[in-house]
């Protein structure tokens, strides 16, 4: 039987799940690649693990949210993410959709 | 090949053709920035153990891979509670064909009350994983596209089945679709490719049912019109608008069962109830039984035959007026 910290644990996940998108897309507003956005992420408080961060790159881009290309950089090759135009408007709408979201929480659960 | 190759060797076993360079060349950049960051946090190189701890801790090939599938799961939450309905119905149909010709030996004396019991739990158990397993990869197919389902999961409120009126007189999808499935798993049986639950009535020590030769004659038409039935319950389930095409389907089906009806009335005795040396008042009981058991099969067969009859009326009826009772659109 799950514990009532299994029980956080599992909502606190659901609730993260979709704000991570958002969080992804607004920082690829300046293009990155896969290590320097988790960390950018991070160092604003947002953890991301890896197993979930590239495959919901490899997702959003094939969904033509962003783009993305390969170049080489201290000697490696990497791949840098950037957001698409479409990827710009679908941010725009979603930052609205949050934004409304979060009033009407403030109010429900202040 | 040091660690990193063969780990990534195995996550691009693992992935599509078409992605498999592109992703691996990603997963090395990645891995090779997290042991370049261990190495910043220790100062020195790492060693052989340390570099397998960070490859570990990133996650096993075959979960690693899976991240980048296209379906996660092997039953999508869409069509999980269709799939779990489904399941429920099939292990309600594994119990009743297990159970009934075990019921019946039981009561023949040929099987004692233990006995009887493993045979059932055996019998269950094996048809109900066969029909769990069957139906788990119908559900896989049609998660991934592979079956196509069309409408059939476009439903109407008229479909649905009439719980709180008992007299409802419209055959529904929901009828049809465990019409197919119970018409499917006969001709199985009857065509030997999977074994009959009535084998286990034949043979037994003591009395044994034994089918007479009508059934050996019939064996073609009875096929055929078990074919003809499931085609029916097929059109019925895919097109259920299709009204006129289902009422020629069920006359068919329903003279088909007419003439089989008359030709097993005609034919006389259907099962005989053989004895494996019985004398003295055992012998009399097998006799009696022999009588109960023509009377009963008559009376069945006689009543099948008013079944088909009205059945037959009312397909036509349907099939020129080419709408259903208004019962059936009330639903």
């Amino acid at each position: 039987m799950p514990t009532d910290a299994d029980i956080f644990e599992t909502l606190r996940q659901e609730l993260r799940r979709g704000t991570l998108i958002l969080a992804v897309l607004a920082q690829l507003k300046v293009e990155r690649y896969g290590y320097s956005l988790r960390q950018a992420l991070a160092e604003v408080g947002l953890e991301i693990d890896e197993g979930a961060l590239y495959p919901m790159l490899r997702r959003l881009e094939s969904q033509g949210l962003l783009t993305s290309e390969w170049r080489e950089e201290d000697k490696r090759k990497k791949r840098f993410y950037r957001l698409s135009a479409e990827g710009e408007a679908v941010l725009v709408r979603l930052s609205d959709e949050w934004r409304a979201m979060n009033d009407t929480l403030q109010n429900l659960i202040r | 090949m040091d660690l990193l190759d063969r780990y990534l060797a195995a996550v691009a076993a693992l992935l599509p053709r078409a992605q498999r360079e592109d992703i691996v060349a990603e997963l090395r950049d990645i891995l090779l920035n997290r042991l370049e960051e261990k190495e910043a946090e220790r100062g020195r190189p790492l060693e052989a153990s340390e570099r397998e701890a960070v490859l570990r801790a990133f996650g096993h090939p075959i979960a690693v891979a899976g991240r980048y599938g296209a379906s996660r799961t092997l039953i999508g939450p869409e069509l999980y509670p269709f799939y779990i309905f489904a399941v429920k119905g099939l292990l309600i149909l594994a119990a009743a064909v297990t159970a009934i010709p075990l019921v019946i030996s039981i009561l023949l004396g040929g099987e004692d009350a233990a006995r009887g019991l493993a045979h059932f739990l055996s019998g269950f158990l094996t048809t109900a994983m066969t029909l769990i397993g069957a139906a788990t990869m119908v559900a896989a197919g049609i998660e991934r596209g592979w079956i196509p389902v069309g409408d059939l999961l476009d439903w109407k409120v008229a479909d649905l089945p009439n719980l709180g009126r008992p007299a409802r007189k419209t055959k529904t999808r929901f009828e049809a679709a465990f019409e197919l499935g119970i018409l499917l798993l006969f001709i199985c049986w009857w065509t030997g490719l999977v074994a009959a639950p009535w084998a286990l009535i034949v043979g037994q020590q003591g009395v044994f049912l034994a089918a007479a030769p009508i059934w050996t004659t019939l064996h073609l038409p009875i096929l055929a019109l078990a074919v003809l039935q499931a085609m029916a319950s097929l059109v019925t389930l895919a097109r259920p608008d299709a009204i006129r095409v289902r009422a020629c389907l069920d006359i068919l089906a329903d003279l088909g069962g007419l003439a089989l009806i008359a030709a097993l009335w005609t034919a006389g005795r259907l099962f005989t109830v053989a004895p494996s040396g019985a004398a003295g008042s055992k012998a009399a009981d097998i006799a009696g039984l022999q009588a109960s058991l023509d009377l009963s099969f008559h009376l069945t067969v006689g009543v099948m035959a008013v079944v088909f009859l009205s059945k037959i009326a009312v397909a036509v009826w349907r099939l020129f007026r080419g709408v259903e009772r208004p019962a059936l659109v009330a639903g």
